[in-house]
C-alpha cells in the first residue's frame, strides 16, 4: 500500500509539474489518486469474482508407495463452462481439485489437461455443485500490448489466503529466464519469455491472474521471490488453453536443435555471407536435425524460406515457438551457413516428447517405477530408452530385498528385455500369475552398474497373507469399537 | 616369627619387581640402541594449488634398505592427488639426527597397502652437516602380537629436541578378527602422532608399523568424484571432506611380500575394463542352474578395454583364471578377483574359463586376455594454467568420460579451474566444461589447446569464441578481451 501511494505521489507530482497548473499541488495529487484508485477498483471488480483458490489432490509416489498429497494455488475462471486456468506445477498432475470460489463456496473440479513446457494447466469446475446463480469469468487480454511501467494487479491465494490482491507495475515485458526445471528432469520456459512485475508474488499465488487496469487478464503468475514476480504472457496462455480444452494436451513439433543468439558470433560464424541468422548450439543425437546433417556451429538463416534472426537471447524464444507450433510431420527446408558457405537441408518434424514419464506402483512387489522416455534417456545420456526407472521401494518388500532402489533401471526380468513400462506391466502380471517363486532380474544400479538380482516372490505372498489377516482382525476390532460407541446427540 | 616371614616375603617381592623393571628398561634401551639409527624424520612442503600458501609436514619413516629406501605410511601427504588442495611435494628432507640429513625423492606407492617409498639421493652433505649411515631396519616378517602383550613404539622427537630417539610403551588390549583383511590390534593408548613409527615387542623385534587402513569409500554423489589415496578419501570436483581412518598397528607379516620386493608393488596396476562385477553366490548359482557356486559375474564390458579386446561379453561368468578356480561366492570377496587382475604383469596373457549364455543355455568357453596397464586416472593427470584467460585445463581421461557417460572419442580438454572474473569466466566457461574448439579451431588435446591459445594471444583476437560441451550438450561462448588493460586492471 505504501508503494502504491508512493507511485501515485510521484505520478501526480510529475503531472502537476508538466501542466504547471495554477491549481494547488494537493488538489492535483488528490484528483490523480482518485482516478487511479477508481481504475484499480474497476479492475478488481471485474476479475476478483472469477478468482479461485485451487487445492489439488495429487497422487504422488514416495518410498515405493503411491501416496496422496495436497497443496495450494490459484486459478482464474475463463468462461461459462467453468474452465479455470492455473499452473501445471499447481494442478497439472491433480487427480481432483477443490476450488474455493469468490463467494467462499467450495466446489470440486477435474483436470482437463496440463502442459509442463509452458507451466499451464486447465481444470473444469463442477458447476452442478455450485449454489450461486451464475459464475463470473474474466476477460483475457492481449499481453503484447502491455509495456514496462503499466500498472498491474496480481490476484491469488498466497499461503492459501484467498482473494488477495497486490499491486505493482510491469518491470520488464519480455524477461528471459532460460530453461528451468519443473518436475524432475522435465523442463519449462523453452518457448516463452516472462512478464516481470514488482507486485508481491508468494507461494500460493501460482496460477493466479495478472490483471491490467482495464480489468483484463494479461498473464498467469507462475514464479516469484525476492520482491519480483514472473507471469506467463496471456497470448501464450490462450493458445495453450485452446489446445488443452480441445485435445487435453498440447502437441508440438521437435527437430532436436537448441538455438543460441548471434550477437557475439556473427563475425566468426557468418561473416558477410548473410545477415541475421540463429546459431545452432546443440543438435540432439538421432533427431530430425542430426539426420539432416545439421551440426553445432551452423547458422540457420531461414526456415521454410522465412528469415530467421536472433541477435539477442530474447529473440530465441519466438523461433523455438515457431518450430514447435508447426504440425508434426511438417517438411522443413533449412537454409544454413557452415564455414561461411551457404547450405540447405530438408527435415521432417517429429513430436516433442515429455521428459518425465508416467509412474506406476507395483504393489505386490513393493516398488514404484517410471517410464523411460526417449527424451529422458537423452537427458541423462542412457544408451537407450529400454527398461523402467525404479523410483522407490518399500523397506522389507520383495523389491527391496532384491536390491531395487531409487534411480536403478530394471532392464531384464525373467530373461526378457523390458521394452517399456507397458511391456513391464504385462510381464509383471504374467509372472505374478505364473506362481514362480524366484526369478532373475538384471538391474542397472544408479542407472549405470549392471547387476543380477534374485527376486524372491514366495515369502512376500506368505507375508501378504499374514498382513492381510492382521488387517482383517484390526478391521473387525474397529467395527466392534464403533458399534459400542455412544451415539451422538443422545 | 610371623612378622619375620612377612618381612622376608616383602623384601623378596621388592627385589624381584625391581629386577624385572631393570630388565624391561634394559630391553627398551637395547631396542632404541639397535633401531634408532633406522628411524628418520621426513620433512617436506606441499604448496597449495592456488599458489597462495604452503603446508609443511614432518612425518616419521624408516630406512628399509641399504640402497636408501625410506618407507612412510602417510601416503596421502607424500603423494597428494592432482586436483586436490595441495600440490605434490618437490623434495623431501630425511633427517637422521641433529645435522645428519639427506635429500630424497618420491619413488612410488601402493595404495592398497597404504605405503610409500622415498629414495635417498646420493649428494654431498652441506657444510656443517654429516652424511647419514644407512642402516636398514631389521624386520620380523613372521611374528604376531598377543593380547596383553607390551609393545614399544619408537619415534624421534622434533627439531627443538634435536631429533633425539624416544618411545611409547603400550599394551595390546584386544585383537579384533574381521572376516576380511588382517586382524586389528587395539592398544592401551591413542596412536595418533606416531604414524609411520615402527612397533616392537619387548624381545626387540620389529613386528609392525603404525599406519592407516586403506579405506575405500564410494563416490558420495555424481557431481563429485572420490579418490582414495593412501587410505584417505579425497573428493575432486566438489567441496567434499576427506575422511582419514584412525592410525592402527600394521604387522610386517601382512605385507611381507611388499617388503621382500617393493618394486613389484610400485609398478602400475593392470586393468580389465568391466563395470559391475558380482560374486556367483550359492543363490545365484542355483537360479542359473550352475552346479557349483564360486565365480565372478561380469556386468558391462567397457568398450576398447582389455576385456572387450579379449572377447568378453556382458554377463559372462568367470570360473577359472589360468586353470585356477575362482573361489568367490560372496560379494565382499570380489575384491580378491580385482586384486588378482591388478597384480598381473602388463603384456602377460590370462586365460579365463568362462560360462556364457548360448543357444543351449550356459556353455563353457575360454577367453584369453592380454593384460594392459590401467589408463591414467583423472587425479594422476597434471593440469595446465593459461594465465591470460584465467583458466586451468587438463587432458580428458578415460575415467572422466566414463563417469560423465560421454563417448570415448570425445575430443578436447577439461576445465578444472576458472579464475573469477577472468576472461574465460566472462565468456561463460565453467569448471568441468570440455573445451573442444577455440576460434573455430578444433581442440583435440592439451597440445592443441596450448598451440591455439598461443596463437590467439599473439594475434590479440578481438573476439575469442569457445566451443564447449557442458552436461553432454554443446554450447558456444564468446568474450571480447580488453587486450590493452594491464593484468591488474582486468578484473572489474
Amino acid at each position: 500500500m505504501h508503494r502504491f501511494r508512493a507511485c501515485l505521489f510521484v505520478l501526480a507530482a510529475l503531472a502537476a509539474a508538466a501542466m504547471a497548473s495554477p491549481a494547488s499541488d494537493e488538489d492535483t495529487v488528490s484528483r490523480e489518486f482518485q482516478l487511479v484508485q477508481k481504475q484499480v477498483k474497476i479492475a478488481r471488480d471485474r476479475v476478483l469474482p472469477a478468482l479461485v483458490r485451487v487445492q489439488p489432490i495429487i497422487e504422488t509416489f514416495r518410498g515405493g508407495r503411491k501416496v496422496s498429497r495436497t497443496g495450494y494455488g490459484s486459478g482464474i475462471i475463463t468462461g461459462p463452462q467453468g474452465y479455470v486456468v492455473t499452473n501445471y506445477h499447481v494442478a497439472g498432475k491433480a487427480k481432483s481439485c477443490i476450488c474455493v470460489m469468490a463467494n467462499k463456496e467450495e466446489i470440486p473440479a477435474k483436470l482437463i489437461g496440463g502442459d509442463p513446457w509452458t507451466d499451464i494447466a486447465v481444470i473444469q469446475l463442477d458447476l452442478s455443485r455450485y449454489s450461486g446463480n451464475s459464475i463470473t469469468w474474466a476477460i483475457l487480454g492481449d499481453s503484447d500490448r502491455m509495456e514496462e511501467g503499466d500498472f498491474v494487479l496480481a490476484m491469488g491465494s498466497p499461503f492459501a489466503l484467498t482473494r488477495t490482491v497486490t499491486f505493482g507495475i510491469i518491470s520488464c515485458r519480455d524477461r528471459s529466464l532460460g530453461v528451468m526445471g519443473i518436475e524432475g528432469p522435465q523442463k519449462t520456459g523453452q518457448f516463452n519469455t516472462w512478464i516481470q512485475i514488482d507486485a508481491l508474488i508468494n507461494p500460493g499465488n501460482s496460477g493466479g491472474p495478472l490483471v491490467n487496469l482495464r480489468g483484463e487478464v494479461v498473464g498467469i503468475n507462475a514464479r516469484g521471490g525476492a520482491g519480483m514476480g514472473f507471469a506467463i504472457p496471456m497470448n501464450i496462455v490462450k493458445e495453450v488453453f485452446r489446445q488443452l480444452v480441445d485435445h487435453g494436451k498440447v502437441t508440438r513439433s521437435w527437430i532436436g536443435i537448441r538455438f543460441q543468439p548471434m550477437e557475439k558470433f556473427k563475425k566468426r560464424f557468418l561473416g558477410d555471407i548473410a545477415t541475421g541468422g540463429v546459431l545452432v548450439a546443440n543438435v540432439e543425437e538421432d533427431s530430425p536435425a542430426s539426420r539432416a546433417g545439421i551440426r553445432p556451429g551452423d547458422v540457420i538463416i531461414s526456415l521454410n524460406k522465412k528469415t530467421m534472426k536472433a541477435r539477442f537471447e530474447e529473440e530465441i524464444y519466438p523461433i523455438a515457438k515457431m518450430v514447435s507450433d508447426l504440425p508434426v510431420g511438417t517438411r522443413l527446408e533449412v537454409d544454413y551457413v557452415r564455414h561461411k558457405q551457404k547450405m540447405s537441408a530438408t527435415l521432417t518434424t517429429e513430436p516433442l516428447e515429455k521428459v518425465s514419464g508416467d509412474e506406476v506402483e507395483f504393489k505386490e512387489w513393493g516398488f514404484t517405477a517410471k517410464e523411460i522416455t526417449r527424451a529422458y534417456a537423452r537427458e541423462v545420456r542412457l544408451p537407450d530408452a529400454r527398461g523402467i526407472l525404479i523410483t522407490g521401494s518399500v523397506s522389507g518388500s520383495v523389491a527391496y530385498k532384491a536390491g531395487f532402489r531409487n534411480g536403478d533401471i530394471l532392464r531384464k526380468i525373467d530373461g526378457v528385455m523390458v521394452k517399456d513400462l507397458e511391456h513391464f506391466k504385462a510381464l509383471y502380471e504374467k509372472i505374478n500369475k505364473s506362481g514362480k517363486k524366484r526369478i532373475l532380474a538384471r538391474v542397472l544400479k544408479d542407472g549405470r552398474t549392471p547387476r543380477v538380482a534374485v527376486v524372491k516372490l514366495e515369502k512376500k505372498k506368505a507375508e501378504d497373507r499374514k498382513a492381510g489377516e492382521k488387517t482383517e482382525v484390526r478391521k473387525k476390532k474397529g467395527e466392534l469399537r464403533s458399534s459400542i460407541r455412544p451415539i451422538p446427540g443422545r | 616369627m610371623k612378622k619375620l616371614a612377612i618381612w622376608t616375603v616383602a623384601v623378596v617381592l621388592t627385589l624381584t619387581t625391581s629386577a624385572r623393571a631393570d630388565e624391561k628398561q634394559k630391553a627398551i634401551l637395547k631396542a632404541i640402541q639397535d633401531h634408532a639409527g633406522s628411524i628418520v624424520k621426513v620433512e617436506f612442503e606441499c604448496k597449495q594449488t592456488d599458489g597462495k600458501g604452503a603446508r609443511k609436514y614432518t612425518n616419521t619413516g624408516v630406512v628399509v634398505s641399504a640402497e636408501g629406501l625410506v618407507m612412510v605410511t602417510t601416503v596421502s601427504q607424500v603423494d597428494p592427488p592432482v586436483g586436490g588442495r595441495y600440490q605434490k611435494p618437490e623434495e623431501f628432507t630425511v633427517i637422521f639426527g641433529k645435522d645428519v640429513k639427506a635429500k630424497a625423492a618420491f619413488l612410488g606407492k601402493d595404495e592398497e597397502l597404504n605405503l610409500a617409498l622415498l629414495k635417498i639421493k646420493k649428494e654431498e652433505p652441506k657444510e656443517g652437516e654429516k652424511a647419514p649411515v644407512l642402516k636398514p631396519l631389521t624386520l620380523n616378517r613372521t611374528e604376531a602380537l598377543g593380547q596383553a602383550e607390551e609393545i614399544l613404539v619408537l619415534d624421534r622427537l622434533p627439531k627443538d629436541a634435536d631429533y633425539r630417539p624416544t618411545f611409547r610403551l603400550l599394551r595390546v588390549t584386544a585383537i579384533v578378527v574381521k572376516p576380511a583383511g588382517p586382524p586389528e590390534y587395539r592398544v592401551s593408548d591413542s596412536l595418533s602422532g606416531v604414524t609411520g613409527c615402527p612397533v616392537l615387542n619387548l624381545r626387540g623385534q620389529v613386528v609392525g608399523f603404525v599406519g592407516r587402513d586403506a579405506v575405500k569409500t564410494s563416490t558420495r554423489s555424481d557431481s563429485r568424484q572420490s579418490v582414495t589415496v593412501g587410505g584417505r578419501t579425497f573428493f575432486i570436483g566438489g567441496r567434499g571432506r576427506s575422511r582419514p581412518s584412525s592410525p592402527r598397528v600394521l604387522l610386517c607379516r601382512d605385507f611381507a611380500e611388499f617388503l621382500a620386493d617393493p618394486s613389484k608393488f610400485l609398478r602400475r596396476k593392470c586393468w580389465f575394463g568391466v563395470r559391475g562385477t558380482q560374486a556367483l553366490t550359492k543363490e545365484l548359482a542355483k537360479e542359473l542352474e550352475i552346479e557349483e557356486k564360486g565365480g565372478v559375474i561380469l556386468g558391462e564390458v567397457l568398450e576398447r578395454s582389455p576385456a572387450a579386446r579379449g572377447g568378453f561379453r556382458d554377463a559372462d561368468i568367470i570360473r577359472k583364471i589360468n586353470g585356477e578356480k575362482v573361489e568367490i561366492d560372496e560379494d565382499k570377496d570380489v575384491e580378491k578377483f580385482t586384486k588378482r587382475i591388478q597384480r598381473a604383469k602388463a603384456g602377460s596373457t590370462l586365460v579365463f574359463t568362462v560360462l556364457r549364455t548360448g543357444d543351449k543355455g550356459l556353455e563353457e568357453t575360454e577367453v584369453r586376455v592380454v593384460m594392459e596397464e590401467e589408463p591414467r586416472r583423472e587425479y594422476e593427470v597434471e593440469d595446465w594454467e593459461e594465465k591470460t584467460f584465467g583458466v586451468r585445463v587438463k587432458p580428458i581421461t578415460r575415467d572422466f568420460l566414463d563417469r560423465e557417460r560421454l563417448p570415448l572419442d570425445t575430443p578436447g580438454v577439461r576445465v578444472t579451474q576458472v579464475e573469477s572474473a577472468g576472461w574465460a569466466y566472462l565468456a561463460g566457461v565453467r569448471r568441468d566444461d570440455i573445451i573442444r574448439g577455440i576460434v573455430l579451431k578444433k581442440i583435440k588435446n592439451l597440445k592443441d589447446f596450448k598451440a591455439v591459445m598461443a596463437v590467439v594471444i599473439k594475434a590479440k583476437e578481438a573476439e575469442v569464441c569457445f566451443g564447449v560441451i557442458r552436461g553432454g550438450k554443446s554450447l558456444f561462448l564468446c568474450v571480447r578481451p580488453q587486450w590493452g588493460l594491464k593484468k591488474a586492471d582486468k578484473k572489474p
